[in-house]
């Protein structure tokens, strides 16, 4: 058997950046990054960590690392477009922050695959609200105007659609706990 | 708290409840409820945009509580470290972000299986440390071009021949997920009543005792039959079909287009790009547009553009992601046209550096090789490594070099058609272009697929 560092590596990194990801999403949505944009930062994140993985230490939790890079990408992004809450934050909120992101990286894996499973079954009406809203990017005046309903009505949907996903995965959770 | 939080993460927030949200988050509470909020944001976005996500193995036996990571490597000494060229680094965030992806089409999740008996029978070239191990585990696996493997697997009487470069995860002991690589399946006949099965991200086979192999590629999975049967169905379950011995099957991955304007409608409707998942740019045609023969008539008199300087930062972005880009028109000159026509063009800056002026970076379709009045389909093709060609019809008429970065494009983009006036290019013998359809990819499409357009 043959097995190269860079193998070693790639194989090292992966298995270390995948259960991260959902929570670096996490806390550069929370800062106040625009959805479309946060994809691209993830990416950019997972590329700067990749170079920088020799300088990781394995005895310490590898989603704090990550953070740290994260934030330097936030730094720079912010400079081009302004994101809404991070200049708002003194160090105390940031570090509960933090502390929350690497609290939920345990269980981030878990929660996307309950979070497809919970979409798939949502009824059409409800499906077709929330994919506009989060797949297309639609704001809620236009979606609003192409389902002919009030802003107010899509607002309380999305709530309330937001509310019984949330259930639902919580739900999920235990369940997958239990087993 | 909870609606403060989706006010913030939809963006409808105002300052006063930002500045709340933010004297909110010195309590731990409240941070780990904006974090749960925000994570079930993006798990709902990408839920929604079809990434199917199947938990990593390892996981399950690591515990649930582990909020660390430990790679089996040691520290090393940074000053030392290796230098990853910026391909490879490239090459492994993508392959981060689409290990993910890899798994679309496929049931959320399996059950979880008994672990699978691996034998390695051969190998040529470098294979992933504890290949075997893994491969039985249910870890995604993946080597390069140049490797290639040959692995038996029981309690079945069945051996798998994977070339490189592959992806795959044997998720349970009769089920192989592939996402790329050529894989040659040999299988003794099956019990009654059990199944074995090979799933791409295009395609699921389900075996009955057979020798075949499958092909998957970025686009496709093609399926041959030496003997016996295998069922076929695309990942979205249609086009079933019962392969036999001598037989072969394959998905056809159409691309998808950035834009589309088919220019087959009526009124302003006609100027508008039909499946854009965002806010996408719309003609405005001055004088009025002309349509004809159910295409949109454009003479060199008419000023037909999206918007000048208008910022696109969602179009943009999916055009920095570094994987080339393509504009496609289908038209039919009025008169046959001189050479060199220009028919189409995209137009953007790319900023040098802060201290130069911004590069303006015209993309432009040009009608080249046969004056004709038929109908044709010009393609401009742009790669990620700077090469420019331009295709009539499938065919590569041109081949030059555009050597610009694609991921520092400006988010101001404008789409132009038919302009030789305003581009300071002779206008005589020109009568009038009919576009039928305009095409915008973010990626480079290769020949097999303009000619599918």
């Amino acid at each position: 058997m043959q097995s190269t560092p860079a193998n070693d590596d790639q194989q090292d990194f992966l298995r270390a950046w995948l259960p991260a990801q959902t929570a670096v999403a996490a806390w550069l949505l929370a800062h106040g990054v625009a959805r479309q944009d946060a994809e691209d930062l993830v990416q950019e994140v997972a590329l700067a960590a990749h170079r920088a993985f020799d300088c990781y230490d394995p005895r310490r939790p590898f989603v704090a690392w990550v953070l740290g890079i994260a934030r330097h990408k936030l730094a720079d992004h912010h400079r081009a477009r302004p994101v809404t809450l991070w200049p708002l934050l003194d160090d105390e909120a940031r570090a509960q922050v933090d502390r929350a992101a690497c609290e939920l990286a345990g269980e981030c894996d878990d929660r996307l695959w309950a979070m497809q499973e919970c979409v798939r079954g949502l009824d059409d009406p409800a499906r077709s609200i929330v994919h506009r809203f989060y797949a297309q990017g639609h704001g809620v005046h236009r979606i609003a105007e192409a389902l002919r309903m009030s802003v107010n009505n899509v607002k309380v949907r999305l709530h309330r659609i937001r509310k019984r996903l949330r259930r639902c995965v919580e739900l999920r959770l235990a369940a997958e706990t239990r087993r | 708290m909870r609606s403060r939080c989706e006010d913030h993460l939809d963006n409808s927030a105002s300052a006063t409840e930002r500045r709340k949200l933010a004297a909110d988050l010195h309590n731990a509470q409240a941070a780990r409820e904006l974090i749960r909020a925000a994570a079930d944001t993006w798990s709902l976005h990408q839920a929604l945009r079809g990434q199917a996500h199947l938990k990593p193995r390892t996981r399950r036996a690591a515990g649930r509580n582990a909020t660390t990571h430990a790679p089996r490597r040691g520290r090393r000494d940074c000053r030392r470290r290796r230098r990853t060229p910026l391909v490879l680094g490239l090459s492994l965030a993508a392959a981060a972000a689409t290990v993910l992806a890899l798994l679309l089409g496929v049931p959320a999740r399996d059950p979880a299986p008994a672990p699978a008996e691996v034998r390695l029978l051969d190998q040529r070239g470098p294979l992933p440390t504890g290949f075997a191990r893994d491969l039985a585990a249910g870890r995604p696996l993946a080597f390069g071009a140049g490797s290639s493997c040959v692995f038996g697997l029981g309690p079945i009487d069945g051996r798998v021949t994977v070339t490189g470069p592959a992806r795959f995860t044997l998720v349970a002991p009769a089920r192989l997920r592939c996402s790329r690589g050529v894989f040659g399946i040999e299988l003794a006949e099956l019990e009654a009543g059990t199944t074995w099965e090979l799933t791409t991200p295009h395609a699921s086979c389900r075996v009955l005792g057979t020798r075949f192999t499958v092909r998957v590629g970025q686009q496709a999975t093609e399926l041959q039959v030496a003997s016996g049967r295998v069922a076929f169905a695309a990942a979205d379950g249609s086009g079933a079909q019962m392969v036999g011995a001598g037989g072969s099957a394959s998905t056809s991955g159409a691309p998808q287009a950035l834009l589309h304007y088919p220019f087959d409608a009526t009124g302003a409707a006609v100027l508008r790009s039909r499946n854009a998942g965002f806010p996408a740019p719309s003609f405005v045609c001055d004088p009025p547009p002309q349509t004809r023969d159910g295409g949109l008539v454009v003479t060199p008199d008419d000023h037909c553009t999206t918007p000048v300087r208008q910022r696109w930062p969602e179009l943009a972005a999916r055009l920095r992601r570094g994987r080339g880009l393509t504009l496609a028109a289908r038209i039919r000159c009025l008169d046959p046209p001189p050479p060199n026509t220009l028919v189409a063009e995209l137009f953007a800056i790319i900023p040098d550096n802060p201290d130069a002026s911004p590069t303006p970076f015209p993309i432009q379709v040009r009608y080249r090789e046969t004056p004709d009045t038929r109908t044709h389909v010009f393609a401009v093709v742009w790669t990620v490594d700077g090469a420019l060609m331009l295709y009539r019809d499938g065919k590569q008429i041109y081949r030059g070099e555009k050597p610009y970065q694609l991921d520092r494009l400006s988010d101001e983009l404008q789409l132009k058609l038919f302009m030789p006036r305003r581009h300071h290019e002779p206008a005589e013998g020109l009568s009038g272009i009919v576009f039928h359809d305009l095409w915008l990819f973010d990626r480079a499409l290769d020949a097999d697929e303009l000619a599918g357009l």
